[in-house]
């Protein structure tokens, strides 16, 4: 940048006058300008406020080239736009089945599915502690054949299929494998992705099962499957969103997030796992928040580090297993229960960031999701907000065009270099299972949180319908709310006893029996064992407390 | 000493894992002068309803993001009866629909506080009946 | 959405209530004689029933103190102590102090949530005191809160306290016998081995043994307490993999009946009693003081010393 001092003598000047005689007159809104990442932002960004050694080819380069800044492939959305995949399920199969065939004539072109808290900690649908929670948050699954009719009428060798499942990911990979193969398709063609990050559990999202160490030894084992037998599949999600609704920053979610990947990293390469033979399949998941500009930044920032990861500290060789590809949420947390058609806003501006920084799969949330489980009608617009950034704002028809904003990129590489200060703090930690252990994720998590609280309860923090422009006549009780059926647990126990009274249930023990001697040596794979279990009709539950009896339960530190 | 303290018990029955707001409202709740006690993730009826008498709270926040307060909420005031403390107040918190708040209450809930409020009017809530009654006396 | 609701009628038991459901180990009785004594309004009358009651008692609880620094796995090991016990059929109380704000006086306590998953039993009740109101550690309520716990029957009252200090060396005065939790890891950290700690403590237990650093620990300790007459033993354990947690009980159980046999109990208590004494001698008269000083008219030509004097001699002390 050869007119750098020129620049910087010119904005010195302009500072020092026509700025400072501008700002006597009208003083600046706030002092200083923050994200809450901790970075201030200055009035304005010129070519000459990125570092002395920028360079553009280092930095930047080229789309689907490293470091991947501007984006993992080629052409981007030139050629595919992202994948618009809305998160859905609830109640039973059928119901979920029949939101999924929905969806896809709306033209939706991947599957998400959410399942219960039951089926998410590992518990069957008559257990004592699924009272209240079967079929509530997602879709109850008990056994494959639940699984069957949640899949049933729609082509597995077709679609791509993203289960939020993580502490029992393992179990539902092996019921999906399991049902393509009774309907003759090959598990080596299924595509789709299992969240199966356990680390963020611990910290964000709650719903662990066993400790930290045998948890990391189950996700080694379906990612060095998935490697061998099922290669079109995403083995693993690594998920920063929880943490960012948990209350994290952009730079908090970025570096723990990472964390928790090379974490996941190093235990299949001590596995004896080549890192090029199943790098290119991992794969993240993100929050898109707010900040337009910082989210932008974040996804950019995320990719570099990510390709610098793979590179400098794992060797790898292959430049896809150097590539950050993610899917996307927008922010549930941002969303209000006042004037719940401002969500809709919210969602549009959060999903355009998310587009602009390059994500590969999208979900916008429904406005409605503050008050209660989403309707059909909240779903659909959700959905056209997408299509309509993708067909009529232009923006997918340029690589990473908000590339060279002297902002953008002096974000990007400050948010960069805070993942890596907290990146070296907690390799010095040990990693990030002894810095979970110890509780300071959390806790760095939950001061984050409580600080953006206080923001908004001392109104520093403007969220427009609730501290500020507040409608006092609003009516908050007009929306139709949409409650998932009561008698689900009910049905759902019905088919857990007939299920037990039709089966082989001699067989199921053996099979039981073999996965417990599997699980009690950390060299076994128990992969094949789960499958032959789910095969036999055991159910979820079942197979979970075999594994709990022989890997015991997590019980977190004490962190507020 | 002699002022009174108010001890309050943050509890989340079932299952969800989001502690977020139930952790965000434990440390308001103390910043407010009140001895907090957490219960921590995934309490069952019985489970919050020992803590409160063992503690002898004042009041038993209770906070459920995945739908369950409906079913699981009214079994905390009922064991809280079992036991016999139904006098501790029990506040219902999390994403409750406005339609259930008359059933929530019917059962024995002595106010919901859904969508759109805060930990401010939960603290506000509590001063004026736990501490206003203690003026009162 | 805030409609007014009645206000409910807040519990209210006379003392002859509280300690009749007490002594009978009801929850709520008990519960509430914590309260009381907390909040001060327990008579004089309620605690000397409880103490004249605790000494016609044949049983005695043991009770045990859990001290250690932060992060070493107190909360853990109590967790895992009171699990094992609990399969033993037996009775346990747990006695636990946070810090206070002491700008708010609001408090945190969250040293619960690790035994949570042992509720419901009637055999457990864990108690979360914050530390508001305790001068330099002076701590009577607790200690009176271990006599109602006893007065309840439990077979083991655990009283866990934060962190080493000189404030916490009160621990020892208020227990039968008191341990020391330690985690690998110790370093060059030994700052606190020369306190006295050491001296003080029965038994040192060392956490998370499972850890490859442990021995080496174990090895700095081990030349310390060497150096230190009837030095305590050093116990190992792993809370959290639940290895040598009965081999720590039946420790503690033989080291309590040695103390039993020896006289050495009833030593032990009668100078926890006497303790007691200055310790409530030194919170009324602290809280006297402190209001005293809070109204203190300013007379800049006179020296604090002799208001000082003069103020406590007008209160009938001989100084």
């Amino acid at each position: 940048m050869e007119d750098r001092k020129k620049i910087l003598q010119v904005k010195e000047d302009w500072l020092s006058t026509d700025y400072a005689k501008f700002v006597a007159k009208v003083p600046e809104r706030k002092h200083p300008f923050m994200l809450d990442s901790g970075i201030e932002i200055n009035p304005l960004y010129t070519p000459a406020d990125l570092d002395e050694d920028w360079s553009y080819l280092e930095r930047l380069g080229f789309p689907g080239r490293y470091p991947f800044t501007r984006g993992v492939y080629p052409t981007m959305y030139r050629g595919r736009f992202w994948t618009m995949r809305q998160y859905a399920g609830f109640g039973t199969a059928e119901e979920s089945n029949q939101r999924f065939k929905y969806l896809l004539e709306q033209g939706q072109t991947g599957l998400s599915v959410a399942f219960d808290l039951p089926t998410q900690l590992g518990y069957d649908s008559d257990h004592d502690l699924a009272v209240g929670e079967v079929g509530k948050v997602g879709v109850a699954i008990d056994s494959v054949e639940d699984m069957h009719v949640l899949f049933d009428g729609i082509p597995l060798d077709k679609v791509s299929t993203s289960m939020t499942i993580n502490a029992p990911a393992a179990i539902l990979l092996a019921m999906y494998i399991v049902v393509a193969e009774e309907k003759g398709i090959d598990r080596k063609v299924l595509r789709g992705t299992i969240q199966n990050d356990i680390l963020k559990e611990y910290v964000a999202r709650g719903t662990y099962i066993f400790p930290p160490r045998p948890s990391m030894r189950l996700i080694a084992d379906t990612i060095m499957f998935c490697a061998e037998e099922v290669p079109k599949w995403n083995p693993i999600s690594i998920s920063g969103y929880h943490i960012r609704e948990s209350g994290s920053t952009a730079v908090q979610e970025i570096a723990f997030t990472l964390g928790d990947a090379i974490e996941y990293v190093k235990t299949v390469i001590e596995k004896g796992m080549d890192v090029d033979k199943f790098a290119a399949r991992l794969s993240f998941f993100f929050a898109s928040h707010n900040n337009f500009f910082e989210e932008i930044a974040k996804f950019r920032a995320a990719r570099r580090v990510w390709a610098k990861i793979m590179k400098e500290k794992f060797g790898a060789q292959n430049p896809k297993s150097m590539m950050l590809r993610f899917h996307t949420q927008t922010a549930g947390s941002t969303l209000t229960a006042q004037q719940p058609l401002n969500n809709i806003v919210r969602v549009a501006i959060q999903a355009l960031a998310a587009v602009i920084g390059g994500t590969q799969s999208l979900h916008t949330n429904s406005y409605d999701e503050a008050l209660s489980l989403p309707t059909e009608e909240s779903v659909t617009v959700a959905l056209r907000t997408q299509q309509i950034i993708a067909y009529e704002s232009g923006v997918a028809d340029v690589i990473d065009g908000i590339g060279g904003s002297y902002y953008v990129e002096k974000l990007t590489d400050e948010i960069e270099k805070k993942v890596w200060e907290y990146l070296d703090k907690i390799e010095k930690m040990g990693g990030m299972v002894p810095a979970i252990e110890e509780g300071y994720i959390q806790q760095e998590i939950t001061d984050a949180a409580y600080q953006y609280y206080k923001a908004v309860a001392d109104g520093e923090k403007v969220v427009v319908g609730v501290n500020k422009f507040v409608d006092p006549n609003e009516d908050l009780t007009k929306f139709h709310l949409h409650r998932a059926d009561p008698t689900v647990r009910e049905k759902q126990v019905k088919k857990l006893k007939e299920l037990r009274e039709k089966r082989d249930n001699q067989k199921v023990r053996k099979l039981l029996d073999d996965l417990r001697k599997a699980a009690e040596d950390e060299n076994t794979n128990l992969m094949p064992y789960i499958i032959e279990a789910v095969r036999a009709r055991a159910t979820l539950g079942e197979i979970t407390d075999v594994l709990r009896e022989v890997f015991g339960e997590y019980r977190p530190p004490v962190i507020f | 000493m002699a002022d009174r303290v108010v001890r309050v018990l943050v509890g989340k029955p079932g299952l969800d894992g989001h502690d977020r707001a139930a952790k965000v409202m434990a440390r308001a709740l103390r910043d407010a002068g009140f001895e907090v006690i957490y219960t921590g993730i995934r309490q069952t009826p019985a489970q919050v309803a020992q803590t409160a008498v063992q503690e002898d709270v004042d009041v038993v926040v209770l906070n459920n993001l995945t739908g369950a307060h409906l079913e699981v909420f009214p079994l905390v005031v009922e064991e809280l009866k079992k036991r016999g403390r139904d006098d501790i107040y029990v506040l219902a918190t999390g994403v409750i629909p406005f339609e259930d708040v008359e059933l929530l209450k019917e059962k024995g809930i002595d106010e919901v506080f859904g969508p759109g409020t805060g930990p401010i009017h939960i603290i506000n809530w509590i001063k004026e009946h736990v501490l206003g009654e203690k003026q009162g006396e | 959405m805030r409609n007014k609701v009645s206000k409910k009628k807040r519990l209210v038991l006379t003392e002859e209530e509280v300690f009749r459901r007490l002594i009978k180990g009801d929850e709520v009785g008990l519960a509430r004689a914590l309260s009381m004594i907390y909040r001060e309004e327990a008579s004089s009358s309620l605690l000397s029933r409880i103490y004249a009651y605790n000494a016609e008692k044949k049983e005695k609880a043991k009770i045990i103190g859990i001290t250690g620094a932060g992060g070493v796995g107190k909360s853990t090991l109590i967790s895992v102590l009171a699990e094992t016990l609990l399969k033993e059929d037996k009775r346990v109380g747990v006695i636990a102090v946070d810090p206070s704000s002491p700008k708010t006086g609001g408090a945190l306590l969250g040293d619960r949530i690790r035994l949570q998953h042992l509720f419901p039993n009637s055999n457990l009740f864990f108690r979360s005191f914050s530390s508001r109101g305790m001068v330099g550690g002076i701590n009577p309520f607790i200690f009176d809160a271990v006599s109602v716990l006893e007065a309840a029957s439990f077979d083991y009252i655990i009283v866990e306290t934060l962190g080493i200090g000189q404030d916490e060396i009160d621990i020892v005065h208020m227990c039968d016998l008191t341990a020391l939790v330690i985690a690998p890891g110790l370093g060059d950290d030994v700052q606190f081995l020369k306190s006295g700690v050491i001296e003080l403590v029965d038994l040192i237990v060392m956490n998370k043994a499972d850890l490859p650093t442990a021995s080496k620990t174990v090895g700095i300790l081990n030349s310390y307490t060497r150096m230190v007459e009837n030095h305590p033993d050093i116990v190992k354990v792993s809370a959290s993999k639940k290895q040598g947690i009965r081999e720590l009980i039946a420790y503690i159980d033989n080291k309590w009946c040695e103390l039993k046999n020896t006289g050495q109990l009833v030593e032990r208590r009668t100078t926890r009693w006497k303790f007691q004494v200055g310790n409530w001698m030194r919170y009324i008269v602290g809280k006297k003081i402190h209001g005293f000083v809070e109204r203190g008219e300013v007379k800049p030509k006179t020296s604090p010393y002799e208001i000082a004097i003069s103020t406590l001699r007008e209160w009938g002390c001989e100084v």
